[in-house]
């Protein structure tokens, strides 16, 4: 079976039988489409399949989640069947070497009841974004392709990078959007909207495959997130991940079951929020990192506490004892609240420890990984809200860069930024953008 | 005056009046010190004790006591007006504070407490700090025993002080502060020279605005007793839609209008009248005109390089408004109070002080060769005298009004919950 690594997915929407309409894909990036399960066998699709895989294009059907892990054979004519499972419920061990979920957000600065934006003038904007559920995808399902299908919300009209923002928040990941334009845009008639959605698209997708290096490198962080992701520790452990990134706290994710063997240099702290306290070497590799100096956060099944009491946390929520040379930090109530849990552990960490700082980006995210060779970093801006922010973005770094260059959707060759010393580090002014911004950046 | 501002209805007549008045024996109301100072480097130092030396020195205030300095950190600290660091448009900058500490510390201060309410949240000054890229540790370092406290909500404290406005207040009768306000014994209020959307000028009297506690005067605050933690804005003074917790004072009068320019003004005065404010310093070496924060629209940097500091906040902040290119005496109508009552003439009204430039003496830089007119004077056009030094008043005129009411509403539609 093809791993997919190289397919670029497109929901092909099932009443496109015409092979004619193939010639949206010339000279895009696009070059697997989508078909449900369902109609997969249809005979009246055959001369599109045919034209399709003269062309090099993949067709691959869509598998219903009860056929997981062992997907029915497609039709001799598709190369693959791609299980879909809920994002709720994924399927992280299955046979494909595609890891595709349904019920994937459509990105976006959140919308209330019909009232406007969720928040204020002063504070930060609720987002919905994929971006964390990737990069727990790739620590659960390593290897794995992760194929995100999400559609344009209905009864809404987007404006064209709102598409781009799709794509950019699954690729900045190391995902992919399976592509799916409003059934209503009219592309198939080349409706000049749906042209421009289109452009915004393959712009996009062009962008990221002539960047495809960076999706080998690796999520830097000092705070580590350890849990087993799955059960009862499910909602809280992914939603921690979610509202981190909202504090532009970079972190590393760390499955349980893995983490004796995971090594876990550069870690200041980390933060355990299983209702289940772990034992054994796990619990001995925990103890020795805070013995070293580290910070370790916990949840109040943690017995017997450890060491005498230091200094406690501002809002009381803890009980911080001195272990070594490093602090353990038991929570005094069960929380299920991910939003202190996520606020709790930057405090307790301090913003001492902040490797990243960003100004003016309320409705942005930040992914911080560095390059294998160590000396190459790459920050990727994500922004929800899709355009330009009112004031432009300032970026502050505490490791101090001596170049930096950035990267925008659509941009042939970066501007070079010029590193401003400041009190800690680094500040990068950044130019305006709308939908997604790289800064590359070299010791 | 080739920097004196149309809209200062001072005539030079006028201020050379005044001087005369003050040197032919009439005691002056309150001594204010102004100074050119054009950068934060190493001239700031020696500028702001001479400031300090031309008050009377800062020893027979400060010697062997508590002086709590409230800083103007007004909104988050990750809003910044284009690239300028907060330090440079909303923000006191740090190396002022520095100084401030600095030389307070050197005059022989017990302790110094660097206080501040910030933007919705609890967590300590110095994360707050570090958020804008500060380091406390230049501020922490720059005395002995100089300390932090997040005064949102009850902090360090077991309860809430409790501060009567004299006179029985114009909106509240007495207010409810987190208890550093009242365990000190000397107030210093360092505060920026910027305009302000809703009050027009936000000075040292202005900044004492974020003395007050989320927790009771906040949009998440209970309904009984104070919310444990703060969540979102004040506004509650800014519309009084609701009352505070019944723990603490409640208006003198639920039927007063609900209006920003109405209430804020009034709020302001009361509690510089409460608490009062031993030495006023003001920023203005780097600022930023047309709003308080870059969340205002059509803001924009200036570099007035000055710096005002005296010994009574309404005299200190006369000689500001006047530096600014407005009329200290000037009220509701009349720039920069365009859509609200002057906080200079209410908290002169409580006792605070004089606003009146005749009755204060200004030291060092005298104003007329100082003023920075923060709105730019355009050409002659009929109208009122101050239409014809501002051509587009009127539009920023509605601008704030427009903005006043999308806070509104927009506070109106979000659950406190969403602030997160």
């Amino acid at each position: 079976m093809n791993t997919g690594r190289d397919w670029i997915p497109m929901r092909w929407p099932p009443a496109w039988r015409e092979p004619s309409l193939l010639d949206l894909l010339r000279g895009t990036p696009v070059n697997c489409l989508i078909i449900p399960g369902q109609v997969a066998r249809d005979p009246a699709l055959s001369p599109l399949i045919e034209q399709g895989r003269r062309a090099g294009i993949s067709f691959v059907a869509t598998a219903p989640p009860e056929q997981a892990p062992q997907p029915a054979r497609p039709p001799a004519s598709l190369a693959a069947a791609v299980p879909v499972t809920p994002r709720s419920r994924p399927d992280w061990s299955s046979a494909s070497p595609i890891l595709a979920v349904s019920e994937a957000v459509w990105p976006g600065v959140a919308m209330d009841s019909g009232s406007g934006v969720g928040a204020g003038p002063t504070g930060v904007p609720w987002v919905d974004s994929n971006g964390w559920f990737v990069r727990l995808a790739t620590v659960r399902a390593p290897g794995k392709s992760i194929w995100l299908a999400c559609d344009p919300p209905e009864k809404r009209v987007l404006p064209p990078e709102a598409y781009a923002l799709a794509v950019a928040d699954a690729e900045a990941y190391g995902a992919r959007w399976i592509i799916s334009l409003a059934d209503g845009l009219g592309l198939a008639q080349k409706k000049p909207q749906a042209l421009q959605a289109w452009r915004q698209v393959t712009g996009a997708l062009e962008f990221f495959r002539a960047h495809r290096e960076w999706s080998q490198f690796r999520p830097l962080g000092v705070l580590g997130v350890l849990s087993d992701f799955s059960g009862p520790n499910q909602d809280l452990a992914g939603e921690i991940l979610n509202l981190l990134s909202r504090r532009s706290l970079p972190y590393r994710i760390f499955e349980k079951s893995r983490f004796v063997q995971s090594p876990i240099g550069g870690l200041k702290a980390i933060i355990d929020p299983d209702q289940q306290p772990p034992d054994g070497p796990l619990r001995r590799k925990l103890m020795a990192f805070v013995r070293s100096g580290g910070l370790l956060i916990v949840g109040p099944q943690w017995k017997p506490p450890e060491g005498p009491l230091g200094p406690g946390d501002v809002h009381g929520r803890h009980g911080v004892r001195l272990v070594g040379k490093g602090h353990l930090a038991i929570a005094k109530e069960e929380t299920q609240d991910p939003y202190l849990v996520a606020a709790d552990a930057h405090l307790l960490l301090s913003r001492r420890n902040d490797l990243l700082r960003l100004w003016n980006a309320g409705s942005m995210n930040a992914h911080y990984t560095v390059a294998p060779d160590g000396k190459r970093a790459l920050v990727q801006l994500i922004n929800y809200s899709g355009r330009p922010a009112g004031h432009p973005v300032t970026l502050g770094l505490t490791e101090p860069y001596r170049t930096a260059r950035f990267w925008g959707l659509g941009v042939a060759t970066p501007a070079p930024l010029k590193p401003v010393a400041a009190a800690r580090g680094i500040e990068l002014p950044l130019p305006d953008f709308g939908v997604y911004a790289a800064v590359e950046l070299e010791k | 005056m080739p920097n004196a501002s149309p809209c200062l209805t001072l005539t030079r007549r006028e201020f050379l009046s005044a001087a005369a008045a003050v040197a032919a024996g009439a005691a002056p109301d309150a001594r204010v010190a102004v100074a050119r100072c054009k950068t934060y480097g190493p001239g700031l130092l020696p500028v702001l004790e001479r400031m300090f030396d031309q008050l009377g020195g800062p020893g027979r205030l400060v010697k062997g006591r508590t002086v709590a300095i409230k800083l103007n950190l007004t909104g988050g600290p990750n809003y910044r007006m284009g690239h300028r660091p907060l330090g440079l448009a909303q923000w006191v900058h740090p190396r002022l504070v520095a100084a401030v500490v600095h030389l307070i510390g050197k005059a022989g201060a017990w302790r110094i407490r660097l206080l501040e309410s910030p933007w919705s949240t609890a967590e300590p000054l110095e994360e707050y700090m570090l958020a804008a890229n500060w380091d406390p540790q230049l501020l922490l370092g720059a005395a002995p025993r100089v300390e932090c406290e997040n005064t949102n909500y009850l902090g360090q404290g077991k309860k809430y002080s409790r501060f009567p406005v004299p006179r029985g207040g114009y909106i509240y009768p007495a207010y409810d502060l987190n208890h550093s306000y009242e365990e000190c014994d000397v107030f210093v209020s360092l505060a920026k020279l910027k305009d302000h959307a809703t009050t027009g000028i936000t000075l040292s009297m202005k900044n004492c605005f974020g003395i007050t506690p989320c927790t009771i005067y906040g949009d998440g605050a209970g309904q009984d007793e104070p919310s444990r933690f703060p969540v979102g804005g004040r506004n509650m003074f800014h519309f009084g839609r609701r009352q505070p917790p019944r723990s603490a004072p409640q208006e003198n009068d639920p039927g007063s209008p609900r209006e920003g320019g109405y209430r804020v003004p009034r709020i302001v005065a009361e509690l510089v009248a409460a608490r009062p404010i031993h030495l006023a310093i003001i920023d203005g070496i780097e600022s930023m005109a047309g709003g308080e924060g870059p969340w205002i629209p059509g803001v924009r940097p200036v570099s007035p390089g000055l710096l005002v500091a005296g010994t009574n906040c309404v005299s200190t902040d006369a000689v500001a408004t006047a530096l600014m290119g407005y009329d200290p005496m000037a009220d509701r109508g009349v720039p920069p109070f365009e859509d609200c009552d002057s906080t200079l003439r209410l908290a002169e009204q409580l006792g605070a002080g004089s606003r009146d430039l005749r009755r204060i003496e200004v030291l060092g830089t005298p104003i007329r060769d100082a003023v920075f007119p923060f709105r730019p004077v355009r050409g002659a056009v009929a109208g009122k005298p101050w239409e014809r030094a501002f051509g587009g008043l009127q539009d920023l005129h509605r601008e704030n009004q427009r903005i006043e009411r999308l806070i509104s509403a927009e506070f109106e539609s979000i659950d406190a919950e969403e602030w997160r």
